[in-house]
Order: C-alpha cells, then structure tokens, then sequence
C-alpha cells in the first residue's frame, strides 16, 4: 500500500504547484480574483491515476525496479501469467479508448465527431488496428505461435532482397494513388509532411551522422524558399520556373552551409550549437530587415555582368521584410494549365519523388567514405584525426550536403504555400526540425520519417482539440523521450565486424567465398 | 561626431547593464544546469514567466486583502521562488531523470516539450493577453536627480541582481553544497565515489537555477509591468546566449556573458539601429567563439584521449 | 476465449464509430473562423473567434438563419503562412460557406488564393496588407479593418496638419501589420512636401526585454512626435518608460494600439496617447450588448480586432440573411451592396472588398479613456 500513500502524495504535491496558476485566476478585467476548486481536484485525481501508470511504464522501461516504484505488489501479482494477460488486456483496452474518452471529455461529443471526420484515414484506422493489435497481442501471449509467425513473416520478408522490393511496391501502390481518394487538406498536410522528411533527413546528415548539433538549421530552408520567391519575382517566366530554382537554391543553400562552417571548424559541441542557433537568428533579422546590400558579391563580378543583371540587383535586394513575398506558382508540369487541386496533388508528387531521391542519396551516403568519415568524426574526433581522415573536409561536406536538402525543400515550401514570409522561418522550427530527428531516431531513415510524421501530423490531427491542441503536443513530446529516448525507431548499430577464422584453414575459406 | 556625448553613453550603458543583468540571473540558471549534466534546460525560459506569473498572481490575491505595496513585492517575490523551486524540481524528475542515461540529444527534445507544455498550460489556466504588472516599486527620492539615467526598477535590479549573485558566489565556494556541486560539474563519477549523492545535487541545482530565474521574472516584471505567457521564449534564448558568451558551465561566465550581450544590444541599439540588435549581439557571440572557442571565462577543455 | 471477448469489443467499438458517423450530417451553414488561436499573436486571434461565437450564438438563438443554424469551424494558423493554407485546405475540405477570418495579412496571403479558386467569400477583421484588395486578384475577399495605406495617411495627415510636428521619429516592430503602417506613414510624410521632417525610422523586437535604448535615442534625435506601427504591449512598454524619463513628446499609433488592454497596460502613462481606429460607437445598445455578452461568457474584456470581428461576422450573417443562400456571388453581391448596421458602424463594402461607411478617425487618451480628437483632413 506504500505505492497508495505514494501516489496519493504525489498528487498532493501537484496539486499545490499548480494552485496558483491552475486555480486562482486573476481577471483581466478588473483585477478581481477568481477561485476555480475543481480544478484543483480533477488534477489531484489525474495525478494520482497517471502516477501510477507513470512508475509502472518506467519500470517496464527498466529506468526504475519494483522496489523503487513501490510497486512490488504489482509486479509480483503479474508475475502469474494469466494476470499478465488480464493486465494487458486491460492496458490496451484503456490505452485504446483514452484517447477516445479525452476527445469526448474536450470537445463534447460534436468536438469528437468533427475530430473523427478529419481523421478519417487516420485515426479510426490507427483505432480499429489497435482493437486488432489486442487480439493479436491476446493470440500471441496465449499460443505464442500466432503472433511469433507473423513477426517471423516480417523479419524474412525484411531480409530478404525480394521482399524487399515487394514491400517498396506494394507502398507505393498504396502511396501514389493517394492523393486522388482523399482531400486537399489531407493531401496538402502530407505533402508537409514529406517536405519534413526532407528536411529531417538533411538535418540527420549534419546532427545523426556527423554529430554536429545545429540548431539554425531553418536559415538553410529560408535561403532555399527566398531563392525560389525572389528568383520568380524577377526573372519569373514560363521557361524559368520552379524546376530551374530547385537545384539553384539547393547550391545557394550548399554555398550558405559552407560559409556557416568555415568559422565553426574550431567549435566543439554545445558552443557549435549556439553559433548555428545564431547564424539562424541573423538571417532571420536580415529578412525581416526587407534589404540584403550586394554590393560586397558584385564588387567581385566583372562590371559586363552586373550590367546585364536586372536593376533590383543593381544594389540592394528587396527581400520583402515582414510583408513576406507573395504569388510564387506552383511547379509547371510540360507547360500543362492545372487547376488548384491538381497542382497541390502535383506538389505531392514532386514532394514524394524529391523524398524518394532524398532516402536513396542518404542511405548510399551513409555507407560511401564520406558518410564513413562523417560516422568516425562523431563518434571521436581525435581518434577520427588520428586514423588520416581531413576533419575539415568532413565537417565541410556534412554541412554542405545538409544544407543542400534544407534548400531543397525551401523551394518546395515557397512553391506550396506561395507565399512566404520570415514568420516560417523561426527558431521554433530550427527546434521542431531537431525534434524530428530526435524523436524519431538519430541517424535511422525510417525513424526520421516517422518522427516528421508524427511531429507534422500530430499538431493537424488534434486541430480539433483547438486550444488544447499544442499542450497535448508539448507533453506528448516529453512522454516520447521519456518512454523511448532512443527515438521512435532507432538505427540499429550496423555491426561489421571482420569474420573471425577459427577452424577452416585460410585457403578453404577464401574457396568459399 | 567627433566629442562622444558621456551623458548619452551613460545612459545606454546603465540601461544595458540593468538588461544584463536579467539575462544574468536567468543565465546562471542554464549554466549550472549544464555544468553538471551538460544539458541545455530550453525550459527554464519557461520558469522564468511562471516566476513572473507567480508574483502577479500572490500580487493580485494579496492586494485584494489590502497588503502594502512593498510587502507585496518581497512576499510575492519569496512565494515566486518558492514555486518556481519547486517547479524546477518537478520538471526535472518528469523530464530530465528518466533520461539520465539517454543519449545526449533526448533530454534536449525533452527540453523543447516541456517547454511548448509550460507556455500552454498557463495560456489555458491563465489567459492568452497581456496581463499588468502592478508598479510595486517604490520612487526612491535620492534618484530623482539622475532620473532620466537610472529608474527606481533599473535601480532595484541591478542592486538586488548584484547582490543575489554574491550570495550565489559565497554559497558555491563554500558551503558543503556548493562545493559538492563543483565536484559534480568536475567529475560526476568521481564525485559519486566520494560519497556524493548526484541526484540530490542535480534536484538542487534545478531548485537554485529556478529560484533564480524566479528573481529575474519577478524584478523585469516589476520593470515592464507586463506579462504574458510568451515572455520567457525569447528571454530564455537570450539567457542562454549569454551563458554560452561567458563560458558554458562557469558561473561569473555566466554573469559577465549576461551583462556584455545587455550592453552590446543597448549600445547597438543606441549607435547603429536597433532593427538590427539581435544581430549585432549574435554577430558579437560569433566572433567571440571564433577567437575563444570557450567563451570568454570558459576554461579550454583539453581532451583527454 | 479471450479472442471471442476481443472480437466483441472490436465490432461494439466498430459499430459506435460507424453510428455516430450516420450522425453527423446535419444541416447547417458553416462559418469557417481561421485565425492566430495558439502562439505568440494568439491575443489578436482569440478575441476574433470569440467575437464569431457570440454573433452566432444570437443568431442561433433566434433560430438561426431562414431556419438554418450556423456551425462554427475554427482552425488554427498561429499566423504563419503555412499553417494558413492548411487551415485553408482543411475549412474547405470541411466545405464551409463562408470564412469570417485569418487574422495576419501573411496567412492570409497564403490562403486566400485557395479561397479564390473554390469561390469562397472571405472577411477578415485584422488584416491589412493594401495589395490584399488592391490587387484586384481576389475578387471574393473583404475586410473590416482599414489597409496600411488608409491608416498610414490618416496618421501622416494628422501628424502634419494637426499635431503640426517638426521632427517625426518613425518605429515599428518589425511585423507586417506595425512595418507596414510605419512605412506608409514615412512615405506620405514625405510626400506632403511640408517642413516636417523624419529624423528616426527603426524598428524593436516584440517582445523584447527593454526599450530604454531606443527611446534614449529618440530622445537623443530631438523628435517632438512619436509614431509607432505596432501592438499594444510594446506601445504600453514604451509610453511606460516615455514616462519615467518625463519625456512630453507626442505618441501617435494605430487600430493595434487603439484597445482597452492599453489602457490598462499603461495606466497613467498612456495619457495623451494617439491612436487611429473606426469610429467608437461604444454607446451603441448593440456595442454594449456584444460587451456584455462576452463579458458574460468569457468573464474577461474583449480583446484586440474584436469589434472587427463582430462587425464582420454581423455583415457576413446579414449577407446570408438577404440572398437566403450560400452562393458565394450572391453573398459578395449583398456585402457590396446592402448597408448593415454593426458594431463599428452602418458599414458596406466597395469593389475592392474595404469598407464603406466606417469612417477612420484618431483617438486620444483622455483620464484613461479613448476620446475622439476633432480633426478635419485638408484635402
């Protein structure tokens, strides 16, 4: 009972932090303060439920014993293997339905239909495969062999080369017809989503695999976006469009990472942090500002050029400040006239296909010499120098081939959204982009895909609980870290080690091979 | 302009250093943290505004029942420490515990949760506008002749800071505490083998940061006199600048970084054109790393293969 | 066993789902309210929302619109272009009738072609970009607030004609609402070919920690007039410390500055303040009543663009009233044509899509209330 007293206290403990701000409320209006009891109480019993769940996952976590808990009678009482089925039963059965129940408790029954109407596809899906995932879960504790035998199907469709492919197949059967069953806004919020893979997985090249933490990675989609904004405003036309700014502002983006790195070369961890987290609040500011002064660039160039530029580059450019630049097209397909919905359904094509192209270069990257080199800086500098690998050539690439995506996926943001303004590009979103990462998992494609859908996606789908909706997203974001710190779906340590000869002598085994 | 105005680089420097000495308090919070589990608390910006909220709210409920003016503030300043402690302490078992043996980059996204959490939570519990702040501070009659240089709240802070980082100083360097918590920053294992107990050192660190920050919240509340849930956001990243400027992990880094980036903004502010004094300080941080790597009073890490 | 149990569950859980989707088609007009309801200009969103509530909450009272109740859709755009088209996408996946909203011009930009494209009548009650109605590419969007340029002109014309200064200081804070104003009121102060001239043009961060700087070289600049292009906090910290230094210089502002919150943000140092908004028509019973209401059910003042809002919502429910249908032409045809008594005037709307009939003056602080100032405009 010593985890009653405990929980109970706890929920004392709560419900006295949060007397202040929770229960007392001074009004705006006349200075008159209002005293709100219930919700003292609804957190004390929240706290004192949640308490509970909260020591019993973190034992399972192996972060805490039993003991330590105070919930040895639990663990005791679930050591019996007909309890364990009872008590996951019962788990799925809440963890299922609390979501549910928290809809309806916040929005009211009208609250929780409109929220299942947006969520069609996804939540009444993720749902009705939770309410299956218990009978699976239920079929593989009792026998074992149902449950075993399809994740065994899995593992050998995963190993195996055709399975493979069958696999990529069968998802883009499922992936590209998408766009044409569902909604604009299920299929614009998507395309988000793709471009945050984008940017998650240009941003895992510079913080997963080389272990630079950079927090200003927005100022390299910024230059990306601008460059697609400002190019179109002046050189705009129907032959120079969105397919001729897509490489140029990767390049201009590569070129902005290069010079980001050239003073950062010496830096070290959390320092290097805060010089990209304030690389990324200058571009900010110079955007905001409205003018960029060119005369540096073109004193450069011989006179015959800056003479055929266009007269805004004369000098200064106009970089729109907070008024934001506006009226950038969507991509052109073969010079084809699309209406609105084809054009956002074009957006996620090219989403997709620039994503496609973007896991493919990863992952080669990954294991080329460079990405070789990127992974021997980061896991020790000095033993990295020590093995002959130029440190500054490393750290060089990783930022410029990172920032390259970044600019990638600016162009496509600007052509999404066809407007853009320095509000997109804060360092909340340097934040959320390292939290895709992250929460996803460091240096795991696939948990960098996750992780972007789920930290895009997630804000959209609780649209419904309107003003709840970013503190549900700021503690679910704590609760992923703490119950999986590793990431969503973390790489796995790809272990290649030398085969280690024992009995077959040297000229049998190199027959076999 | 060829003779420099004094009056008007006085009062640009007063007005940088009371500044600084905001982003001081709440520095010191970030520095200590990170001195003793290297982790960047992205939400004691966030503790800060429930410092501030804190002081409005025992304001609000004690002016109701009539208290005088300064005993407002004192108390209201002492219960804000309290809370914000204690919120500290609270964050740090939910969100940074658990993650003690995590890689280094979990418990920043931590960091970044609990931060969107706090700002929510009190827009839902309180309000989304801007709240006043009551002027608690009394005019102080012997600043009436340099008034136009130095205000009573300018005054109060860079007194009260001052004198809250001596104390800060005193109890680092020679309390049981304070010297168990410079063994931890030192050598976390070593220090354990001692027979120092470093989560109770880390739960005080949090408390200490905290109340802090509460002072800090409090005092440029009392400055403003406004509040809203938002405040902390970018006086957090502020803070956390001029922690990195001092010397992340050192304590005068902390307070010397906090007053350089106050007076770097005011005078950029003052001299240039304040459209661009997030700029000039950033500018001024890069160029500092650039030639020490460490910050100003950071000390160089060699690292030991 | 077990899995029979399960099976039980799964289909119950299926069969809810299922029933309470039968449930939801009804017949309704839908109100899309997109807007800042989350982050930092959440003040400026939330008021409009509130605003959309209670017009509609009196509508639906009387039994609603030619015996159609009127559903709120409320979406969130915390202001950033991005957010604004999803919100946009989303509304219109939702199939409403008409949007009362997009509190920034910069999300509003960004959504409103989408609008266009599925002929969906817009009215925003904040946002005030010129090209918003100028450029003529968005035939179907209105709005209750004046543009920049009105204001910009109103502010330069009062600042030269009336106040008469000699030094103008210019400061904004950097947003595309303040900036805006700020560069309009720079603009037609030059062009009145007056000896006026313009010794400080700068901007602040919002939200910043101090403003003593740049007050201090305002100060330093000799100015006898102060314009600010922005919002109330960052007005309220500057009067506030204008005050502290007993500085006498003229502070001149906009519709954000022009809010009860001000007045309370400053006290005492807000006396003598400039700002320029739509007539006050507080003695209205209407006025009083839309107060009172959200006094009611909000227990707070109403904030920020929330008579703008009420005004937009009232001529968007009165359009509906008159054409008895949802056609987006025909909406557009009675906003540009019929006169609709609101909450900041008897007001219509031009070819353009700004209003005709609520007339933009300026306002003084006069013992902690907005006074009009009497100020008639040489042409």
């Amino acid at each position: 009972m010593r985890g009653v007293v405990r929980s109970f206290l706890v929920s004392l403990w709560f419900m006295a932090l949060t007397f202040p701000i929770v229960v007392i409320k001074v009004s705006s209006l006349d200075g008159s303060i209002g005293w709100r009891w219930e919700n003292a109480v609804g957190i004390g019993i929240g706290v004192f439920v949640v308490s509970f769940i909260w020591r019993a996952l973190l034992v399972r976590r192996g972060a805490m014993t039993p003991r330590e808990a105070d919930l040895e009678w639990l663990f005791t009482w679930l050591e019996v293997e007909r309890n364990q089925r009872i008590a996951k039963a019962v788990g799925l059965f809440i963890g299922c339905n609390v979501p549910v129940l928290f809809l309806v408790s916040v929005g009211g029954w009208k609250g929780f239909l409109t929220s299942l109407h947006a969520l069609e596809v996804g939540t009444v899906a993720a749902l009705v495969l939770a309410h299956f995932g218990m009978i699976l879960g239920g079929g593989a504790l009792r026998g074992k062999q149902r449950g075993a035998v399809a994740v065994q199907w899995v593992r050998q469709t995963a190993a195996s080369p055709l399975g493979r492919k069958g696999a990529v197949v069968a998802l883009m059967a499922f992936v590209l017809p998408l766009p044409f069953f569902m909604d604009m806004y299920q299929v614009n919020i998507i395309s988000s989503a793709l471009i945050w893979i984008m940017l998650g997985l240009g941003l895992n090249i510079v913080v997963g695999q080389a272990g630079l933490l950079v927090l200003g990675y927005v100022a390299f989609y910024a230059v990306g976006a601008y460059t697609y904004a400002i190019g179109n405003l002046h050189f705009g036309n129907e032959y120079i469009g969105f397919w001729t700014f897509l490489p140029i502002g990767g390049l201009l983006a590569m070129l902005a990472g290069v010079l980001l790195s050239f003073p950062v070369l010496r830096l070290r961890g959390d320092y290097l942090a805060i010089v990209t987290l304030g690389f990324g609040e200058i571009v900010r500011v110079v955007l905001e500002g409205g003018s960029l002064s060119l005369n540096p660039i073109l004193s450069l160039l011989p006179t015959s050029v800056v003479q055929a530029l266009p007269a805004s580059f004369q000098n200064t450019l106009d970089l729109g400040g907070p008024a934001g630049i506006g009226g950038i097209p969507y991509p052109g397909f073969f010079g084809m006239k699309l209406s609105m919905d084809d054009s956002i359904r074009l957006v996620y094509f090219v989403a997709l296909g620039l994503t496609i192209i973007t896991i493919i270069a990863v992952s080669r990257l990954r294991d080329s010499r460079l990405g070789r080199s990127w992974a021997a800086l980061r896991e020790d500098e000095i033993a990295c120098e020590a093995m002959g690998i130029n440190k500054v050539t490393a750290k060089l690439s990783a930022f410029a081939l990172g920032a390259c995506w970044a600019g990638f996926g600016g162009v496509l943001f600007a052509a999404k959204t066809s407007f853009i303004n320095p509000s997109s590009f804060t360092f909340m979103e340097s934040a959320l982009i390292l939290s895709v990462v992250v929460l996803g998992g460091l240096d795991s494609i696939i948990g960098v895909a996750l992780g972007a859908c789920v930290l895009i996606l997630l804000p959209e789908y609780l649209r419904s609980l309107n003003e709840y909706r970013m503190l549900i997203f700021g503690a679910s974001m704590v609760l992923m870290m703490v119950f999986r710190p590793q990431g969503l779906l973390p790489a796995k340590a790809i272990k290649r080690t030398m085969p280690v000869v024992t009995e077959p002598p040297m000229n049998e085994k190199a027959g076999a091979a | 302009m060829a003779d420099i105005d004094w009056h008007y680089f006085l009062e640009l420097l007063v007005s940088g250093v009371t500044k600084g000495c905001i982003y001081a308090l709440i520095a010191l919070g970030y520095t200590m943290v990170y001195g003793i589990i290297e982790l960047i608390n992205f939400a004691h910006g966030e503790v800060y505004m429930l410092g501030a909220f804190t002081g409005l709210i025992v304001a609000g409920v004690l002016g109701v029942m009539g208290f005088p003016e300064t005993g407002i503030l004192l108390i209201g300043g002492v219960v804000a420490v309290i809370y914000c402690s204690a919120y500290g302490f609270t964050v740090e078992k939910i969100a940074y515990k658990p993650l003690r043996n995590a890689t280094r980059l979990s418990p920043l996204i931590s960091a970044i949760g609990m931060s969107i959490f706090l700002q929510n939570y009190v827009r839902i519990a309180q309000t989304q506008d801007f709240l006043r702040y009551p002027n608690l501070i009394p005019d102080f009659a012997f600043l009436e002749p340099i008034s136009d240089i130095l205000r009573p709240s300018g005054f109060v802070i860079i007194v009260t800071s001052s004198l809250v980082m001596a104390v800060l100083t005193l109890f680092i360097k020679y309390t049981r505490l304070g010297k168990a918590m410079r063994a931890t920053a030192q050598n976390r294992k070593m220090a354990m083998l001692l027979g120092i107990d470093s989560d109770r050192i880390i739960s005080a660190t949090f408390i200490i940061g905290s109340a802090l920050a509460a002072v800090g919240g409090v005092l440029i509340a009392s400055h403003t006199q406004q509040i809203n849930f938002n405040i902390g956001f970018l006086a957090g990243i502020k803070a956390f600048t001029a922690a990195v400027l001092g010397g992340i992990g050192s304590i005068p880094g902390a307070m010397l970084g906090g007053i350089v980036l106050g007076c770097c903004e005011s005078f950029a502010a003052g001299y240039l054109s304040s459209d661009y004094e997030d700029m000039f300080a950033f500018a001024i941080l890069i160029l500092i790393l650039i030639f020490r790597p460490s910050g100003l009073l950071g000390k160089a890490k060699v690292q030991k293969v | 066993m077990y899995g029979k149990t399960w099976l039980g569950i799964v289909a119950v859980a299926v069969l809810t789902f299922s029933s309470m989707h039968g449930a939801f088609a009804a017949e309704t007009i839908r109100l899309g309210v997109p807007g800042a309801h989350s982050g930092d200009l959440a003040g400026y969103g939330v008021p409009a929302y509130n605003a959309a509530q209670l017009v509609v909450d009196e509508v639906n009272a009387k039994g609603g619109i030619n015996g159609k109740k009127i559903e709120i859709i409320a979406q969130d755009d915390q202001c950033k272009p991005e957010l604004g088209t999803n919100a946009a996408t989303k509304l219109l996946a939702d199939n409403v009738d008409v949007v009362m909203g997009h509190t920034c011009s910069g999300a509003t930009k960004a959504a409103l072609p989408l609008y266009t494209d599925k002929k969906i009548v817009v009215v925003s009650p904040s946002a005030t970009s010129p090209e918003l109605t100028q450029s003529g590419s968005f035939p179907l969007f209105f709005r209750t607030t004046p543009s920049d340029d009105a204001q910009g002109k109103l502010g330069a014309d009062f600042v030269v004609q009336h106040l008469k200064a000699k030094k103008v200081a210019i400061l904004h804070d950097k947003g595309d609402y303040g900036k805006g104003y700020a560069q309009f009121v720079k603009e037609f102060i030059e062009k009145s070919g007056t000896d006026t001239k313009i010794v400080f043009f700068d901007g602040l961060t919002p939200g910043g920690v101090d403003y003593t700087p740049i007050i201090q070289k305002i100060a330093r600049s000799g100015a006898d007039t102060i314009v600010f292009g922005g919002y109330y906090p960052e007005a309220s910290k500057l009067v506030t410390i204008m005050q502290s230094r007993k500085m006498k210089v003229n502070f001149v502002s906009e519709d954000g500055v022009k809010t009860e919150a001000f007045l309370k943000l400053a006290g005492k140092a807000g006396e003598g303040v400039y700002a320029s908004s739509s007539r006050d028509y507080s003695d209205l019973p209407m006025t009083k009543a839309a107060v009172a209401a959200h006094e009611k059910k909000f227990s707070s003042a109403p904030g920020q663009f929330f008579m703008q809002a009420y005004a937009a919502t009232q001529a968007i429910v009165n359009a509906l009233e008159k054409t008895g249908s949802t056609d987006s032409q025909a909406i557009a045809k009675a906003l540009r044509t019929e006169y609709v008594d609101t909450t900041i005037g008897k007001i219509r709307f031009d070819e353009k899509g700004d209003t005709v009939g609520a007339e933009f003056v300026m306002f003084q602080v006069v013992n902690g209330k907005f006074v009009e100032v009497p100020f008639k405009r040489a042409q």
